[in-house]
């Protein structure tokens, strides 16, 4: 346009005039409302600058210091983030979250897309049974972890141990809770338990987009049901898979409540990920730089599963 | 969806949903039980 105007009079002169008349209009009206513009966003600018870039970058300060209690901090480099990695204690805090990620995020999206497969054969029929599944979405965190928690009591009173015993297998009932070799499975059920409804909604809005006639024509050559949901509905409802694949991924990653609330990390820090042991260093060993370099590599981990998938799906925006 | 639905597929979906749906019945089955009885457990009475 701009090239355009510069231009000498040509037998194209009015509809160089009127790009030029558009760009000035443009420019006017952009003028006029950039103050306004910056007005309504200035207060959330300001909010996200107090609540979030100044605790992230003070964290990343932090973390380069040796800070003891009530001692002044003492400038260590790099050193929080080489003790980590030589401390066996967050070697094993790494592979816990990245279980507890991988088997959260697999079983809550596995049940919300399976189930959401289903639901879609009788829409109507099941929408009671797919408020049941959802409404463990809407329970806190920290209410998840008592509910299973009395799920799981060692002793004859926990449902768990109780169903076990009522079908004659008395030697299968355990503490779940207690054992370092099942409390991070029991943790993964309890989690997965309550993360499940939100997968199972987006799968269920993306089968419900498959074009009708696709599934009619599948019907018309006498598909039956399975057939339909593994060569139709999973590959069609991938997009909505993808995104509750990564909205739970990253829940998973950050879960602190649910670990706080039944296993506090234990038996014998066996189910410690990279959150809680954050917050023991922090907050229990006043071990505030170290602390501070355990949040940040997981906030690493956090940017190095959300920046692509963030691309990926914003790639087309305009 | 077209034509009906499978029978199996309702009660599949349905006893997820049961199942799922128990911590909630045992939250609230607990909070108007006796406290006494509630320690004991929860299939004790």
């Amino acid at each position: 346009v701009g090239k355009a105007a510069t231009t000498e009079p040509t037998s194209q002169g009015l509809l160089v005039r009127d790009d030029r008349r558009k760009s000035v209009v443009a420019r006017g009206r952009w003028l006029k409302e950039a103050p306004v513009a910056w007005i309504l966003i200035v207060p959330v600018l300001i909010l996200f600058g107090i609540a979030v870039v100044f605790p992230l970058f003070d964290t990343i300060r932090l973390s380069f210091f040796d800070i003891k209690g009530m001692a002044p901090p003492k400038y260590v480099g790099f050193g929080n983030y080489v003790k980590l990695f030589v401390d066996p204690a967050f070697r094993r805090t790494l592979t816990t979250t990245l279980v507890f990620t991988i088997g959260t995020t697999v079983i809550a999206v596995g049940v919300g897309w399976v189930v959401a497969m289903l639901c879609a054969f009788a829409p109507r029929r099941t929408l009671p049974f797919r408020v049941m599944i959802f409404s463990a979405f809407g329970i806190s965190e920290a209410v998840t972890g008592y509910m299973w928690i009395s799920m799981l009591r060692p002793d004859s009173g926990g449902l768990v141990n109780s169903v076990i015993r009522l079908f004659g297998l008395p030697d299968f009932a355990q503490p779940w809770l207690g054992d370092p070799n099942t409390a991070l499975w029991a943790l993964i059920v309890a989690a997965s338990w309550g993360a499940a409804g939100l997968p199972l909604m987006l799968c269920f809005a993306s089968v419900q987009s498959i074009p009708r006639s696709i599934l009619e024509a599948a019907y018309m050559d006498g598909a039956r049901p399975a057939s339909i949901m593994r060569h139709i509905m999973a590959p069609l409802s991938l997009p909505g898979v993808r995104v509750a694949t990564f909205i739970t991924l990253l829940n998973a990653l950050r879960a602190f409540d649910v670990i706080y609330v039944l296993t506090g990390g234990g038996p014998v820090r066996s189910t410690e990920t990279v959150g809680y042991f954050m917050y023991r260093e922090s907050m229990t060993q006043f071990k505030l730089g170290y602390g501070a370099a355990a949040t940040v590599i997981l906030l690493i981990a956090v940017l190095i599963v959300s920046v692509p998938a963030i691309i990926q799906r914003t790639a087309g925006a305009k | 969806m077209i034509g009906r639905a499978p029978r199996w597929v309702v009660f599949t979906v349905g006893a997820i949903a049961f199942i799922w749906i128990i911590p909630i019945i045992g939250v609230i089955v607990t909070s108007v039980r006796p406290t006494e009885d509630t320690i004991l457990g929860a299939l004790t009475t």
